[in-house]
């Protein structure tokens, strides 16, 4: 049960943003590790399909390669031609890979939770004549690759592409072209479709499915308040790793953000129970 | 089998970049002074007063005791013996060695021009203090308008490095690039 | 209620000579399924598209349009919904819900009502277990219907329907007209459409109106429209009547023409009294045949964890015959049309063939084989690249040509072509390279009764030449017109292989209207000639 996704994406979309933004503004490590295991939790939940696989190595490449090139820091671990290796240097590398994935984590659930449906939602409130645009293109183009892929199939079929470059090339441009004039030929058809359907008539409105609820509402008000608690009044986004790292004292104010980035799991979690229950009542 | 060929030429890459890095342990770095010198000296001092009046200017995480002294002066004149391939570079690195002070510097020995960029003196870094920020040398009072590396020294030289807020303006340097 | 009156109505396009519409007076009724047929050219798509003002023509028109009861332009444009003939074109959106919320969008409706919409006419098609789905992933029927949805949301009082079937296979094209009728039937919206295939039309049409040359030569009820065109012997919409109509016509039958395939088993009944006629079947001869293709226990599937979509598939192909395969959509006839042709290989199981033999493939849409703009350069690039010379070329062209009958439009671009001219191109530049196998992928799609019976004829050629032609179709009366043999399809797996007389004769419902109508009364007579022939023996 992905309740987290059921949101209205007005609220879905703004809090996913403040997390990423949250993410990036701090540089606080302590941030960037709640952030990094909040949004991992949330993928896990959403059950997304994207590969994650590249991450780690992404992680260690950062940590790694930043003590190699930046020699701040007091303390000195060893010297690599003549330059000291620090362990703020380090940290930093470890903290710089923890926000890369953290934000890159964020974004695989926001594929997820934030569909083309939802996006164009948001988009047509704000633009509606570009969201139709976009409706369209969105439809267009798989259309347009599925038909090449097709014409090539035909095509190779009656004849085949003999090697050399040039002949295929042409070929290929030939299919393009091809494509484009029935594409054009099409897009008459589709404007007529349009026409007689009372395009351009009347003042268009933009509908989307999704209905703004009391509980939308509420994710709405948390996403702020705790946006600006964490940004603006928190103190921890600050935190500085050269010469020397700032000392790590606890602050209830983690708790808080760690509360704040792990909502959409809890949301997510108390859907899956709440299924589990109502089932074993039946 | 191509797959396997990749990781071999990357396993050898990766081979060969750790053996041209020479890795030293921290007392072994300090310990290696450099050469013992032919008998003549020179002296070298470290300072960053001009700091001291743009305070404000300052990054917030060095404005500590610690990395900018309270009179400016990281390293008082200091006397080291010197050979003749001795230059205004090796003789800061000699005495940040020496006395266990921070130093960042671009550009190792095996560069082809021979020069060298230092960034940070005792985690003072170019731009920590403004955007016109960062370390020049000066030998017997003239400010060297070639790389510290390229300058040889000689025998009674006064090398100060010194750390400027306004591209130099400040040590009454003539306007030329840093270093 | 007057839905609609056309008054001494003439159209002549801008660019056009003659009338395109000629002096055509015309009156629907509110609640009327109006069906306007008349072969292409005859007029039909510039009547209903002078009715949609948005989509009306330019040129010259003459008379009075009513909508209503008030003049054409003074009325609001929702109130006609239009769909057209090509199902994918007139899709807007990217989404299936989004595509219904269109026309109500431009009407600037509010959200809720939207969503009412939306939902009534999602559920009352059966749309709504694809509602959330892309629309490119939609098949044509689906996507036929999906167009039909989204005009009737809007609610209009007049529907009009521009061969709205013909880019469907029969099973699509008649659940498309069931959703028609339904609509007609249970909502009361007037229906006009125009249709060159009538078997399935003609049934649910209260009225029919005959298109000739921009006039309405006929407008009347389909009983006496399908006796007028019978009286009318040469008239091209013969082969497009019912097959009860034209075994009445064939049998020389008196009394109310049938229609359907229930008052055809009465007149059939009436016309054979007393009598019981049993044809022999003949067994299809295929041992002294070369075998070229033989397929044994077949497995296929696209993914590694996907059900089959091939199992355990047996099938002989031999030389020189016409193989129909038909099935259900699903049933894995592309999927077996691709294997055929190559594309893919079978997990478990091998495709035998005797000697490396061509095979060339049409496609559903024939278009797709040209590249040029036009046809003659498009032939001659062809031979050039099989490596004819210039001179061999020209001969194979010009001797193909005549075969397919397509000499005057050379001088076209491939995509104006109608239905059966290009798919007559189509052939043509198959033809070229001499194949010995030839793979039609539904070939009676867009194509009219008359195009149909040509391409039979062209398909019987090319097998007494020596080329075997595999047709995958759903169109059963023309496999039984066409084929040696067919094979039925079901879930992966061929059940039934046999020539067409026995084929059909074994099933009750997968099979041709005409057995229908003569089962119990002529035995295993299959096509309406057949019915005639037993017909004529029983006189003599």
């Amino acid at each position: 049960m992905q309740r987290f996704s059921a949101f209205h994406p007005i609220s879905s979309f703004l809090y996913l943003i403040s997390a990423v933004c949250i993410t990036m503004f701090s540089r606080n490590i302590v941030i960037a590790a709640i952030s990094i295991v909040a949004a991992f939790v949330f993928y896990l939940s959403l059950k997304a399909t994207q590969s994650v696989w590249i991450y780690p190595l992404i992680f260690l490449l950062t940590a790694i390669t930043n003590p190699i090139f930046s020699h701040n820091g007091v303390t000195v671990l060893f010297f690599l031609n003549g330059n000291p290796i620090t362990l703020e240097a380090f940290v930093y590398g470890v903290y710089l890979g923890a926000v890369i994935i953290a934000v890159l984590l964020w974004f695989s659930c926001y594929n997820t939770v934030i569909t083309s449906d939802k996006f164009l939602c948001l988009f047509g409130a704000v633009m509606p004549k570009a969201a139709l645009t976009i409706s369209m293109a969105l439809r267009l183009v798989p259309q347009f690759i599925s038909g090449g892929r097709e014409m090539l199939e035909i095509q190779n079929s009656i004849i085949p592409i003999r090697c050399g470059i040039i002949k295929r090339v042409k070929k290929h441009i030939a299919i393009f072209s091809c494509l484009i004039t029935r594409s054009l030929e099409g897009a008459v058809e589709q404007l007529s479709s349009m026409k007689a359907r009372g395009y351009g008539l009347h003042k268009r409105v933009s509908y989307s499915r999704f209905r703004f609820t009391f509980a939308d509402f509420l994710l709405l008000i948390y996403t702020i308040t705790g946006f600006v608690y964490i940004v603006f009044f928190s103190g921890l986004l600050n935190y500085n790793y050269y010469p020397e790292m700032d000392k790590i004292n606890f602050d209830v104010s983690y708790i808080l953000c760690a509360v704040f980035l792990l909502m959409p799991t809890a949301i997510n979690l108390w859907g899956e129970i709440k299924w589990k229950y109502s089932i074993s009542k039946i | 089998m191509k797959k396997h060929l990749t990781f071999l030429v990357s396993l050898l890459c990766i081979a060969l970049t750790f053996t041209s890095c020479s890795i030293q342990s921290v007392d072994d770095y300090y310990s290696s002074s450099g050469s013992s010198g032919n008998g003549s000296y020179a002296t070298v001092s470290i300072d960053c007063k001009t700091i001291l009046d743009n305070y404000d200017m300052l990054d917030e995480s060095i404005k500590n005791e610690k990395y900018v002294p309270n009179d400016g002066v990281i390293l008082e004149e200091t006397k080291y013996p010197i050979d003749e391939n001795d230059t205004a570079f090796s003789i800061l690195q000699k005495a940040t060695k020496d006395k266990r002070i921070h130093l960042e510097f671009q550009g190792a020995e095996q560069n082809a021009l021979g020069s060298v960029y230092v960034k940070g003196i005792n985690h003072i870094y170019e731009f920590s203090c403004g955007e016109l920020s960062g370390w020049y040398y000066s030998v017997n009072g003239e400010f060297g308008n070639t790389s510290s590396a390229n300058y040889k020294l000689s025998d009674g030289d006064v090398v100060r490095w010194q750390y400027t807020c306004n591209l130099g303006a400040d040590l009454g340097a003539p306007n030329f690039s840093e270093n | 209620m007057e839905i609609l009156n056309l008054e001494n109505l003439s159209f002549k396009y801008s660019t056009g000579q003659d009338y395109a519409i000629n002096n055509i007076n015309l009156t629907v009724e509110e609640g009327e399924i109006l069906l306007l047929c008349g072969s292409s050219g005859s007029g039909k798509t510039t009547l209903l598209k002078l009715i949609k003002k948005e989509l009306s023509p330019v040129g010259e028109l003459n008379g009075k349009i009513t909508l209503f009861g008030n003049p054409r332009d003074n009325e609001n444009s929702c109130d006609v919904g239009l769909v057209m003939q090509n199902p994918h074109n007139q899709i807007v959106t990217d989404k299936v819900w989004h595509e219904l919320a269109f026309g109500l969008e431009n009407l600037g409706i509010d959200k809720n009502t939207i969503r009412l919409r939306t939902g009534e006419m999602a559920s009352f098609l059966g749309i709504s277990s694809w509602f959330d789905k892309n629309t490119s992933e939609l098949s044509g029927g689906q996507t036929q219907i999906l167009n039909l949805a989204s005009v009737m949301a809007m609610q209009p009082r007049l529907l009009l329907l521009d061969e709205p079937v013909s880019q469907l296979d029969p099973i699509a094209a008649r659940e498309f007209l069931n959703a028609v009728t339904r609509l007609n039937r249970e909502t009361g919206t007037t229906v006009i459409m125009t249709e060159h295939r009538l078997e399935d039309a003609f049934v649910l049409a209260d009225r029919v109106a005959v298109m000739e040359n921009g006039r309405i030569k006929y407008c009347d009820t389909p009983k006496s429209i399908a006796e007028q065109i019978i009286k009318d012997k040469a008239s091209p919409l013969f082969n497009s009547l019912p097959a009860s109509s034209r075994i009445y016509a064939m049998t020389n039958g008196d009394g109310e023409c049938p229609i359907d395939v229930r008052q055809g088993r009465a007149y059939l009944r009436k016309a054979f009294e007393g009598k019981y006629i049993k044809q022999n079947i003949e067994k299809a001869k295929m041992n002294n045949r070369q075998r070229i293709i033989k397929l044994h226990n077949i497995h296929f599937r696209y993914q590694k964890n996907t059900p089959d979509v091939l199992r355990q598939l047996d099938l002989d192909v031999y030389k020189g015959e016409s193989l129909c395969i038909l099935g259900a959509n699903g049933a894995g006839k592309s999927t077996l049309l691709r294997m055929l042709s190559g594309g893919i290989k079978p997990y478990i199981g091998k495709m035998k063939s005797d000697n490396k033999h061509r095979i060339s493939m049409l496609p559903q849409r024939a278009e797709l084989v040209f590249l040029k703009d036009n046809l003659l350069e498009d032939l001659t690039e062809c031979c050039k690249e099989i490596g004819y010379s210039d001179k061999d070329g020209a001969e194979k062209i010009a001797q193909l040509s005549q075969v397919f009958n397509i000499s005057n439009l050379f001088d076209r671009h491939p995509y104006d072509l109608s239905g059966g001219e290009t798919q007559r191109a189509a052939l043509t530049k198959l033809m070229l390279k001499n194949p010995d196998v030839l793979l039609l992928d539904e070939p009676t799609k867009g194509i009219d009764p008359n195009g149909k019976k040509e391409l039979t004829g062209l398909i019987k050629a090319m097998c007494k030449q020596g080329v075997t032609v595999i047709t995958v179709t759903h169109d059963i009366e023309f496999s039984a017109q066409t084929a040696d043999r067919c094979a039925l399809l079901f879930n992966g797996e061929i059940i039934s292989c046999s020539a067409p007389q026995s084929f059909f004769c074994g099933n009750c419902f997968y099979t041709t209207d005409a057995n229908r109508i003569s089962r119990g009364i002529i035995d295993n007579a299959v096509t309406c000639e057949d019915v005639a022939k037993m017909w004529k023996a029983s006189e003599e």
